[in-house]
């Protein structure tokens, strides 16, 4: 799926690490990691409402899609 | 693009079941009388004989008059006749001797009396290779065994309707199970004569295998279910292993009844100088044997494909953030 999660960016750009991240919000360092790393299947408007007040950006800034191919460059 | 529902097929479809099955009721009904039998010709009929089937001839003296009898002195009467000719057809069928088989195959060793109605007796053993799942041929055809040899009285018909009995020997003997009438047949096993030193060379080797087939199928069908169902008591329900094991039970369930009929081909093909066809397989009525085991494969593998689906949907569930 070329959507690709833009966390690790967010989380640069405001000099936060995810376990900070993970107690600011309710939600598990592991669940936190599976976003991080891509092999989330879907995420609740809940947990990019949490996130997205937390690091002050939009849902944009976290999630971006690429067509197929740069997808695909991306991934190796 | 979503299929559309043609409830005017699935209307075509029951009323043929509903034709087929009325088809089946009136054959059942009405082919018995098309035919008769004249009287039998054959001399050794009347003699002294060993029959598995219903037609014993050897039954308790009733007195010629029975009017002078009470109802209860008459039914004791029917009752011992009832537990003498059930006494010899389970002489006969060698249940009262050793016997060793599963669903395939397997080892009989019979002690023959004409004359015996009780279980306490003595006689010389015959040993026999237990083939199941035969059905005799032609509805009036009799099998009986006469001084040790194994004979069939068979219809010549005349005219189309009418006929007379001639007999011939048969090279084994055939031993009517218990379940009765199923799909034109008496369903029993071919009995191939051996000799004492086959039998005792293969019948441990049969126990065992019966032994081992019988805690192989106890495990599939009974400890793997308990077994899912404890751990699912316990909080483990889509699991991977869960789904690999039911499928698994309903294989084994589906399977089985298939294997079994496949297995007696061979083995029919194995043994076919002896298998005259005055014998067939009962394949649809052994089938039918398996239909609870077939009703619960299919249940089992509804519920695998469900736990399938539900194994997806608990990992997409998993990777929901």
């Amino acid at each position: 799926m070329p959507i690709v999660v833009n966390l690790d960016v967010m989380l640069g750009k405001r000099k936060m690490s995810l376990t900070e991240l993970s107690s600011s919000i309710d939600i598990t360092l592991s669940n936190l990691s599976i976003l991080k790393s891509g092999k989330a299947k879907a995420i609740r408007f809940s947990t990019l409402d949490e996130i997205c007040r937390v690091l002050e950006c939009q849902p944009g800034d976290i999630l971006e899609y690429l067509n197929p191919e740069e997808y695909q460059k991306l991934m190796g | 693009m979503k299929k559309k529902f043609r409830p005017d097929l699935i209307n075509t479809g029951v009323l043929i079941l509903f034709l087929l099955v009325i088809g089946f009721l009136l054959l059942s009904i009405f082919a018995p009388f098309s035919r008769k039998v004249k009287t039998v010709t054959a001399n050794a009929i009347n003699s002294q004989l060993t029959s598995d089937t219903i037609a014993d001839p050897m039954q308790l003296p009733v007195p010629d008059d029975t009017s002078t009898m009470t109802y209860g002195e008459f039914r004791m009467l029917q009752t011992k006749q009832e537990q003498w000719k059930h006494n010899r057809e389970t002489i006969n069928r060698g249940t009262f001797g050793n016997s060793a088989n599963f669903a395939l195959l397997g080892f009989s060793a019979i002690r023959e009396c004409d004359t015996c109605t009780t279980f306490s007796f003595e006689g010389p053993a015959k040993y026999y290779l237990m083939l199941p799942g035969y059905k005799m041929e032609g509805r009036f055809n009799k099998y009986y065994v006469d001084k040790g040899r194994y004979w069939l009285k068979y219809v010549v018909w005349d005219k189309p309707n009418e006929g007379h009995y001639e007999q011939k020997e048969l090279p084994f003997r055939f031993s009517f199970s218990d379940e009765g009438f199923s799909f034109y047949a008496i369903k029993g096993n071919v009995l191939i004569p051996v000799s004492k030193k086959t039998y005792d060379l293969i019948y441990w080797p049969i126990i065992v295998i019966s032994i081992i087939i019988l805690i192989g199928l106890l495990y599939v069908y009974f400890a793997i279910p308990a077994r899912i169902l404890l751990h699912i008591s316990r909080g483990e329900i889509f699991t991977p292993k869960h789904v690999r094991q039911l499928y698994l039970v309903a294989g084994c369930m589906l399977g089985l009844p298939v294997l079994i009929i496949l297995f007696q081909w061979l083995l029919k093909l194995a043994f076919h100088e002896y298998i005259t066809a005055d014998v067939q397989l009962a394949t649809i009525s052994t089938f039918f044997d398996y239909k609870y085991l077939l009703m619960a494969g299919l249940v089992f593998l509804a519920i695998a494909k469900a736990f399938n689906k539900g194994l997806l949907l608990q990992h997409e569930q998993d990777l929901t953030v």
